[in-house]
């Protein structure tokens, strides 16, 4: 066995904690200007990179970046077949009571907004917009962080065998 | 991958491939209803009214945490039906490991191979191998009559003796023994690629 160069893109790009809190930051400005349920930064398979929620919100953010990161890229596949060239900028689901937008902030992450059916639509267009220009650099920044190099060490894998082997049998 | 370092979660995406009626999704149901359920999320599946997948079935699991470190691990399954290569591809899209779900009749095992050729297919698009990458071969439906011998489906489908589990995802044989050793490999993988990260760095 051993492991290619061409492989070493599968960890994904890594923000560093001045980043999260940026990021963190630049939402909570917008959860501040608009009326919110929940608002998510996903990354393109789905992984929840910084939330804010509204007090009392009992979605499951787990399945609603899962979903909407795939139904995302549904949107991207239909342009390509329909012969877009670029992605879908934006999409929006709307519900009896709530509507879901979703964004493109650059190829890596979308943003998911979801807001009740009595706030603006062109609102939430117009403030994400601005959010998202925000995000873009600050997701760009070259850190220099490194994965800790010992974040699978002998440690750390033979305890995760111990923990797999508890957790992943039938319970009873 | 992806680090989490604010909340201190590993997350990996493990996705079940396998080509139609294999059994892919009868394998997270089985996980769903027999592991400790403070462990498991919501299982969502999207699927026709006849229960054929027709984009994935998703449920996230997580074990203890390890020095603070949280692993969570995202199971996916693709709909194994030939049209929907699409969605293939789409539930791909940033995949850490494959546990492939062989079915093990005999008149299944052309769909099996040409399965595993349409896997390497949608890898090598993506940079990826099927020599390089961590999977496992699950052999399902042991529990039937009419299926292949394990030496055979070998011989057929393990090209590069990746390991192999009988199974059947009714019973419930060979289904967490395969999802553990599938985190294992991926381990071991990622430990090898950082290591070459670090030597390229130094
Ligand atoms: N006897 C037996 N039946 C099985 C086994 N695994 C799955 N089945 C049955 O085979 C049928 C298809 O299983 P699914 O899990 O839905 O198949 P799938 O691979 O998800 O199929 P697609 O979603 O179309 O790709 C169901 O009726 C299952 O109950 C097994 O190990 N033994
Ligand atoms: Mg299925």
């Amino acid at each position: 066995m051993h492991s290619s160069e061409y492989q070493r893109d599968t960890v994904e790009p890594i923000l560093s904690r001045e980043q999260f809190v940026s990021i963190s930051d630049t939402l909570a400005a917008l959860a501040g200007k608009l009326r919110i349920e929940a608002m998510l930064l996903v990354n393109s398979s789905g992984r929840i990179i910084a939330s804010n929620i509204k007090t009392g919100w009992r979605g499951d953010m787990t399945l609603l970046a899962t979903l909407a990161a795939s139904s995302f890229s549904a949107a991207n596949e239909m342009g390509r077949v329909l012969g877009e060239r670029e992605h879908f900028k934006m999409i929006l689901h709307e519900g009896a009571n709530r509507n879901i937008f979703v964004s493109t902030v650059n190829s890596h992450y979308f943003l998911i907004v979801v807001f009740e059916k009595g706030v603006a639509l062109g609102m939430v267009r117009l403030l994400t917009k601005k959010t998202i220009q925000e995000l873009v650099p600050i997701l760009k920044l070259k850190t220099g962080e490194k994965y800790p190099e010992n974040i699978f060490d002998g440690r750390f894998t033979s305890q995760l065998d111990d923990e797999l082997d508890r957790s992943l049998t039938e319970f009873s | 991958m992806f680090i989490n370092w604010m909340l201190q979660e590993i997350h990996l995406k493990l996705v079940y491939y396998g080509p139609g009626l294999s059994g892919k999704t009868e394998n997270m149901n089985y996980i769903y209803s027999h592991i400790d359920p403070a462990l498991k999320g919501d299982l969502i599946s999207l699927k026709t009214k006849e229960d054929r997948t027709i984009f994935f079935d998703f449920l996230q699991l997580e074990v203890g945490a390890i020095d603070g470190k949280k692993p969570k691990f995202n199971l996916y399954t693709v709909p194994g039906q030939v049209n929907y290569s699409l969605s293939r591809k789409i539930v791909l899209n940033g995949v850490d490991g494959i546990i492939f779900v062989a079915d093990s009749q005999k008149e299944m095992m052309n769909a099996n191979l040409d399965t595993l050729l349409d896997l390497e297919k949608h890898l090598i698009a993506d940079g990826k191998t099927l020599e390089d990458f961590p999977w496992v071969l699950q052999y399902n439906k042991r529990d039937l009559p009419n299926i292949v011998s394990i030496d055979e489906m070998n011989e057929k489908l393990n090209l590069f003796g990746v390991p192999h589990f009988p199974a059947s995802a009714v019973t419930g044989q060979g289904v967490f023994p395969a999802l553990k050793e599938l985190i294992k490999q991926v381990v071991i993988k990622t430990k090898q690629q950082m290591t070459v990260q670090q030597e390229k760095r130094a």
